[in-house]
């Protein structure tokens, strides 16, 4: 039976562990954001745990990906746009200007939809996060970028070819030295939006079975199309709907007994 | 019968892809046969042709029935006689060249065919390549040794002795113009700074009378000095010239007139009709390379063209270095920082048109700008002596003006091929970087310029191709017909951003247009043009080379 | 929180506090660094402005100073070259002389009668303006010319301080007791004065001769050769007298407003060439005064409504040289008694007691126009129309001073059509320097726009056809393995630079294409024709015999094609003796020479460097260019719009031609655009290649002189801030904007052609 065709309900109860209560490491508080002048996120309140997979679903245009750009202003290259609102991190208000933006992204690391590795070699697209930050001695480089090719489940296919060029790589291998990438900085919290759409079924199993070790050390957010996906790896969901925050609770409540309406006809399927 | 034609007709349009085909095929004829052209009459200059004996079968201009002249077919030109009524045959013309300048007035002549007959090659006639005479055509009789002794020309050691000799006047020769551009223009300019100090002395008063003193008789010491030692170096280079000319070669021309020219007068002397083809490769080689290594003599057409090929590069360099930051911190602002509202779209599609105004308007805008404005306000705060003497050092054209005219002209087509080459690099590497902790400077600097790289340099090859085959501008801001020093030599500082240079593309212009005998300086411009179309097309293959190589890093990646 | 095990917190922080800042730096010299280098090339639009700026500006003139004059009934008011010493000259011969230095100097006095030594009182004084000469007659009839003698010697200090000594000239005898009117002119060997005298209340007018002998040392004295008595010539009762630049024409203008032309050639001394009845339609009232302009060849004529007219001697169509109206100054002006010229340009002042003008002839265009607080009774302009001195009623001469470097320049001189002196009617003449010195430099930019034009058609019909062809078979037809040799070739001819191409277009091309333009002719027609029969041809072999052609036309046609060029190269000769046939009207003889029987049958010339050999050239720059854009264009229609068309069952050429060519049509015309562009630019192709007259004829067989080579011809010689610099900078702002108009327009064009296709990926 492959993986993606079983009914959600018995995939849920592979989640072993009981979901205890954890601190929250993001506060979101009445947060809204404009594209220009159309409204595009409207006074979402929102509090994520530390060490969780929160998954964001919702239909395309809901403004899921544009929450996630938000938590670690990638927005911020976009010209014109403009928010409202806070975004707390451990406490600290991403948008405060005594936070410059790359303090932030050391700590938020984020993977893209579409793979995009750096037109270099394996090794220094994974170190290209720290040598930017300033670590030069190669020992602790080669030492972080192991740690972090096994921490991504990549080092026995890339050990002896680490100084190739990143292009060489397949699809699935590429999404995971992106998320290498990502843990070299050793990052608190990851954001990934939609990181198996371009993937195939046994790459994405890969990636999933990557997120679930990674729940133990990091808080993940993903923002995903895939319910499967959804009630696989993650603890809490959100789903939005033409940027408002829907109903936010556990995977189970979510796909188990749904309080509002419009996630019930999401999570059954019959629109979206 | 009509079938045949209906079906000839029905041709599914086939007729009109060929005459597309004709388009391209016309394109490549065109460019084909241009560099063929250039190639041909460019080296065959160089190569030694085998010189003919003509007798003349009748009367013609001032020559009489059967004179004897001896020349080289260089033109054929049948001229079809154009009247109805007389159905003479077509009349062809015979172009001779008959080189000896100085004894007939021009070197080339145009005889009726059927007024001429070729009777013999003989292969005791010489082809003499003078200093300022040009090219003789003669019969070596005899060398004269000053202390009297001859060698006639048919003793056996009269090839070797000739060759032997010739050797040494090279070397004299070298000698000479060593020591001219090396003690000779330092002693010259030594008497130029003493000039000045003298005239800056009248100038300012603020001198008490005997500070004056001081300086004027300290002055008139160094004056004496280096006029010492100017004394010795023209002696020096008198017993030189001395020693060049103590060998006459005495030689037979058109049969009847006998005269003799100094061994020194002569840089290159071979026998073509006695040469096999390797010999002649030989000299065909040496003339190559003297055309490339020699300085012009004779109003640019002897001599080689090694000014202007040291002009071209040299500003072609100095060019390059300039465009290069400019051009890529333009684009890489208007990429990445400037902000994309209407004025900057604006701005974008003008810098585009910019590539496409004409030179013209830059050379008048360089010679306005950099030569009056800056380079006048040069002269005035650091030349002011020279200044006061109205010697403008950069108040005048140069090759410093020529490369910042260049550099401002290319700089468009840099910003172009700069921005298109940022903008083929996918945005979503730039999301990672900055998503990893990279600041927009460290992305620009480890992600964007090195992924552009190649684009960058494509665009700045093509520029300064463009830059280097470029000539309407340079005349005015640097560019003369005749530069009595290069912009690089031996003296400090080396590389003379003042010195007005020669350039290969004007060159060309000179010699086909301002030289006295445009008929005798046509080879010579075929020669320049191929030396610049083959430095144009190198550069050219070095940016299609960088381009593959581009699109070949970009081409297997997923996106 | 994981432990951040590579390094020290500290040592992060310092870095990443270092990399913040490096990250403004870059942001800041980067924005600055982008903004300059922008600034300067745009610097370039800006600069050609501030060049072009002063040629539209008017005449700037301020009042300087004024001088307190003594004399009662001045006569005459002048200055010297370099407006040190202006005078004023009385009724009774005093020459009053102010210092320009220091107006409050008391003005020196010179009695000009004691010098001259009349015996009687002084009748009448003329002064003659253009020679700053006087000429003084008395009441016995005696006159003299007096020269005033300007010298400038230069003090120690180098400041120049000019003397003043007049001295006499000549002098003559007539028996007459009142000068009516007077002019002199001189040429080489002669020199002419003419006077209209009154001798008890009845006038004549004689012109007195005088010979200037050739000595050893240059031109000896002035002898007086003869008086000749001109009023039997002169119907009516004469009020003016005018002598010629070439001091033989004498005008007199009589009381009706006719001019009689006399000259003193012919048996009785003079004879009259022409009674210059000026024609009603033109002349709203009767002339009453005329006056020369600087150069003594035109004339401006006022009639007694104020209206004043340019006239000129011109040589119509008999060949006589006969003087016309030639221009009306438009507004009139009422009794314009004051007039004054310089001596360097055609500006020249008119005006009344209470208001004053300065107007340029050629282009009757006013430069200032002044009505001052008081009344002026005479007027001055300085030789090198730097001072204007108006000389009023209460005995103040003001001084003004004039700035007026550009008066020829204005939007009529240079884009419209000016009837010059010496031209029969008024045309483009772009004739930037002559070889007198009082030439008038003509700058209308006219002729080398039409040159550029010309220029560009012709590089553009020659070479759209066969780019858009090539670029067309180039993306759909043409195997994929040759693609990769096509490009690089086409760079490396788009890459040739400009100055080969004109050397070997002037030096190797215009010669041999000289004597075979019908093999030209053949070959242009022909080959087309050639290739398109071979397409029928091979379709047929290709049914039949299903040999491949497709994808490698063009190497079938390389070989072919050049062998039909040969053989029509051949063919030239013979079709010229068929049909270009020039009969020799003088010796009758049949010549078949196309140079003739062109000039012949269609009255245009024909020379060696002409269009076609510049549209051949030409097309070496251009034909890379379109090609290499439109193939971009045609090659990227989106490959679902060719496949639906074939599966529809069109042949590759109807897909081709209606499927690709309208798709990519906005590509290609953009293409076409800035080939149009780089062609107007192209200098030194123009430059070698042509004969650079500015002629406006579109025949393909004369040359042109285009903006472009313009430029590159005249301006290493024009003189810095001179009027032609200025105007070459104008033809380069029309060059800039010509050539910016074109790409804009191609650009927004490709941008849409891009939009569109984006929207249909």
């Amino acid at each position: 039976m492959p993986i993606e065709s079983q009914p959600i309900e018995n995939i849920l109860n592979r989640a072993e562990d009981t979901y205890e209560e954890k601190a929250t490491q993001i506060e979101i508080e009445n947060l809204s954001f404009w594209y220009g002048s159309n409204k595009v996120l409207h006074h979402l309140n929102l509090s994520i745990p530390e060490k969780t997979v929160t998954a964001f679903i919702g239909p395309s245009g809901c403004g899921k990906s544009t929450l996630l750009r938000c938590m670690n202003r990638m927005n911020d290259m976009i010209e014109n746009s403009r928010y409202e609102g806070s975004i707390k991190v451990m406490g600290q208000d991403i948008f405060d200007p005594k936070l410059h933006v790359i303090e932030l992204r050391k700590r938020v690391g984020m993977v893209f939809q579409k793979s995009n590795p750096f037109p270099k070699s394996i090794y220094e697209n994974v170190i290209y996060g720290l040598k930017i930050a300033g670590l030069g001695e190669k020992s602790a480089l080669d030492e972080v970028a192991e740690r972090s090719l096994r921490n991504a489940a990549l080092w026995d296919e890339v050990k002896d070819r680490l100084h190739e060029s990143a292009f060489t790589l397949s699809g699935g291998q590429m999404q995971r030295l992106c998320i290498a990438r990502a843990l070299a900085i050793e990052p608190d919290i990851i954001l990934m939006d939609e990181p198996c759409s371009s993937l195939d079924p046994i790459a994405t199993a890969n990636i999933e079975e990557l997120i679930y070790q990674l729940k133990s050390r990091y808080t993940i957010i993903i923002v995903t199309h895939n319910m499967q996906q959804a009630a696989r790896v993650s603890d809490k969901t959100a789903f939005f709907y033409l940027g408002e925050l829907i109903e936010y609770d556990l995977t189970e409540n979510i796909f188990m007994k749904p309080k509002d309406e419009k996630t019930e006809d999401y999570v059954s399927g019959r629109f979206g | 019968m009509n079938s045949w034609y209906k079906k000839l007709l029905s041709d599914q349009g086939e007729k009109f892809v060929w005459l597309s085909a004709m388009g391209l095929t016309v394109g490549i004829i065109m460019i084909t046969s241009l560099i063929v052209l250039v190639l041909v009459r460019g080296l065959t200059v160089f190569w030694p042709k085998d010189i003919t004996y003509f007798e003349f079968t009748a009367d013609y201009d001032n020559w009489q029935r059967g004179d004897i002249l001896a020349g080289i077919v260089a033109d054929r030109e049948t001229d079809v006689h154009h009247s109805i009524q007389s159905d003479a045959a077509a009349d062809t013309e015979l172009k001779l060249y008959i080189a000896n300048r100085i004894y007939n007035n021009s070197q080339f002549i145009w005889v009726p065919e059927n007024a001429v007959r070729m009777i013999s090659k003989p292969d005791n006639i010489f082809s003499v390549h003078t200093l300022d005479m040009g090219e003789l055509f003669v019969k070596p009789l005899k060398l004269v040794y000053n202390n009297g002794t001859e060698v006639l020309s048919n003793s056996p050691g009269f090839q070797k002795q000739l060759s032997q000799s010739l050797r040494e006047n090279n070397a004299l020769r070298e000698e000479i113009s060593r020591i001219e551009r090396g003690a000779l223009s330092r002693i010259n300019k030594e008497l130029l700074d003493i000039q000045l100090e003298l005239r800056r002395l009248e100038l300012d008063q603020d001198f008490s009378e005997a500070e004056i003193e001081r300086i004027r008789s300290e002055l008139s010491e160094r004056l004496i000095l280096a006029n010492q030692q100017n004394e010795r170096i023209q002696q020096q280079i008198l017993e030189l010239r001395e020693s060049l000319n103590r060998i006459r070669f005495e030689f037979e021309v058109q049969h009847d007139r006998q005269d003799s020219i100094s061994l020194g007068d002569i840089v290159q002397i071979y026998n073509p009709n006695r040469m096999n083809p390797v010999q002649k490769l030989g000299v065909f080689i040496v003339s190559l390379w003297d055309f490339l290594s020699e300085f012009p003599r004779a109003a640019n057409m002897e001599g080689g063209i090694f000014p202007t090929i040291v002009g071209t590069f040299v500003m072609t360099v100095l060019m390059s270095i300039l465009v290069t930051p400019v051009g890529v911190m333009a684009a890489v602002y208007l990429h990445e920082y400037a902000r994309n509202n209407l004025f900057f779209r604006l701005i974008r599609t003008s810098v585009s048109n910019l590539a496409g105004v004409p030179s013209i308007v830059f050379g008048v805008f360089g010679l306005s700008f950099f030569v009056y404005f800056l380079g006048g306000g040069i002269d005035n705060i650091f030349f002011q002596d020279k200044a006061a003497l109205n010697i403008p050092t950069f108040g005048t054209g140069g090759i410093l003006w020529a490369s910042f005219t260049l550099a401002l002209m290319t700089t468009p087509v840099v910003i172009v091929a700069t921005e298109e080459a940022l903008s083929s690099v996918p945005s979503g590497i730039k999301e990672a970087s900055a998503a990893c902790g990279a600041s927009k400077w460290q992305t620009i600097r480890k992600i964007l310029l090195p992924a552009a790289r190649p684009g960058i340099l494509t665009g700045l090859i093509l520029a300064t191709a463009r830059g280097a085959g470029e000539v309407a501008p340079l005349m005015f801001v640097g560019v003369i017909k005749l530069a009595p020093s290069l912009p690089i030599d031996g003296e400090f500082p080396f590389v003379h951003l003042d010195r007005k240079f020669m350039h290969m593309g004007f060159h060309i212009f000179d010699l086909a247009f301002q030289s006295p005998d445009s008929e005798a300086a046509l080879p010579m411009a075929f020669a320049t043009t191929l030396l610049l179309l083959l430095l144009v097309i190198l550069m050219n293959f070095v940016a299609i080379l960088f381009r593959n190589r581009l699109r070949h890093a970009y081409d297997q990646d997923t996106f | 929180m994981n432990q951040k095990a590579y390094h020290s917190e500290e040592t992060r922080k310092k870095f990443q506090k270092q990399v913040i800042r490096s990250n403004q730096i870059a942001h800041w010299c980067f924005s600055l660094g982008g903004l300059t280098v922008l600034a300067s090339i745009f610097g370039i639009f800006i600069f050609i402005l501030v060049q072009i700026f002063p040629l539209f500006q008017p005449a700037s003139v301020k009042k300087v100073t004024q001088y307190k004059v003594t004399s009662k009934d001045p006569v005459v008011i002048g200055v010297d070259e370099y407006n040190q010493r202006p005078f004023v000259v009385d009724r009774s011969g005093i020459l009053e002389l102010f210092n320009g230095q220091n107006p409050a100097d008391v003005s020196s006095k010179i009695d000009l009668l004691q010098l001259v030594g009349f015996e009687g009182s002084l009748e009448a004084s003329i002064f003659l303006e253009d020679k700053q000469e006087l000429l003084l007659g008395s009441s016995t009839g005696e006159f003299s010319l007096v020269e005033l003698g300007f010298s400038s010697e230069f003090t120690e200090n180098q400041s120049r301080t000019i003397s003043v000594n007049p001295n006499v000239v000549l002098s003559y005898q007539l028996d007459a007791d009142q000068i009516i009117a007077s002019d002199t002119s001189q040429s080489l060997d002669r020199r002419v004065l003419a006077n209209v005298v009154s001798k008890g209340g009845s006038r004549s007018v004689y012109a007195i001769e005088f010979n200037r002998g050739r000595t050893l040392f240059g031109p000896g004295d002035l002898r007086l050769n003869r008086v000749v008595d001109l009023t039997p010539w002169i119907d009516l009762q004469p009020v003016s007298v005018k002598v010629g630049s070439n001091s033989s024409d004498i005008l007199v203008l009589d009381d009706a407003g006719n001019i009689s032309v006399l000259n003193l050639s012919g048996s009785e001394g003079a004879q009259r060439v022409q009674l210059w009845v000026p024609s009603p339609e033109i002349i709203q009232g009767k002339i009453v005064d005329m006056r020369w302009l600087l150069g003594r060849f035109s004339l401006i004529l006022t009639d007694d409504l104020g209206f004043q007219y340019l006239a000129s001697r011109a040589s119509d169509s008999q060949g006589e040289t006969r003087y016309s109206i030639t221009t009306v100054t438009g507004d009139e002006i009422s009794n314009p008694d004051l007039f004054s010229t310089n001596l360097r340009n055609r500006v020249y002042l008119r005006g009344n007691a209470n208001e004053v003008e300065l107007l340029y002839a050629t282009t009757l265009r006013s430069r200032w126009s002044h009505s001052p607080d008081y009344n002026v009774i005479d007027t001055a302009l300085s030789p090198r129309n730097d001072a204007l001195y108006l000389l009023d009623d209460e005995q103040w001469m003001h001084q003004y001073s004039i700035y007026d470097p550009h008066p020829e320049a204005g939007f009529k001189s240079f884009f419209g059509k000016i009837r010059y002196e010496g031209q029969a009617e008024a045309q483009y003449t772009w004739q930037s320097s002559g070889a007198t010195d009082d030439f008038e430099p003509k700058f209308s930019l006219m002729p080398l726009i039409y040159g550029s034009m010309k220029g560009t058609f012709y590089a553009i019909i020659f070479s759209v056809p066969i780019a858009v062809l090539g670029a067309l078979y180039t993306s759909q037809f043409l195997a994929d393995h040759y693609k990769k040799y096509i490009k690089p070739l086409m760079e490396i001819m788009a890459s040739l630079p400009s100055v080969v191409l004109g050397f070997l277009g002037a030096l190797w091309l215009a010669p041999i294409i000289e004597t075979r333009i019908p093999s030209v002719l053949l070959i242009i027609v022909f080959m087309p024709l050639i290739s398109m029969f071979l397409g029928m041809i091979t379709y047929q072999v290709n049914q039949k015999f299903k040999i491949r052609f497709r994808g490698k036309e063009f190497l079938f046609l390389i070989p072919l094609l050049l062998f039909s060029a040969y053989a029509l190269w051949q063919l030239g000769p013979t079709v010229e003796r068929l049909i270009f046939v020039y009969q020799d009207p003088v010796t009758g003889e049949r010549i078949a020479d196309f140079r003739l029987w062109w000039p012949e049958n269609l009255g245009i010339g024909f020379d060696q460097r002409n269009s076609m050999v510049v549209g051949f050239m030409m097309g070496f720059a251009i034909i890379p260019l379109i090609f290499t854009i439109s193939e971009d264009a045609m090659s990227s229609v989106p490959t679902h719009l060719t496949s639906a068309s074939y599966a529809l069952g069109a042949n590759r050429w109807q897909t081709a031609w209606k499927i690709v060519v309208p798709t990519a049509s906005a590509g290609v015309l953009s293409a076409v655009m800035i080939g149009i562009g780089r062609a107007i630019g192209e200098t030194m192709i123009v430059v070698m290649a042509t004969g650079n007259t500015p002629v406006m004829e579109w025949d393909v067989f004369t040359g042109m002189r285009t903006l472009a080579a313009n430029l590159a011809v005249e301006l290493p010689e024009a003189a810095l801030n001179s009027t032609l610099y200025r105007s070459l900078f104008l033809g380069a702002m029309v060059l800039f904007l010509m050539t910016f108009a074109l790409n804009t327009v191609s650009d927004i064009i490709r941008q849409r052609l891009k939009l569109k296709y984006k929207s249909t990926l």
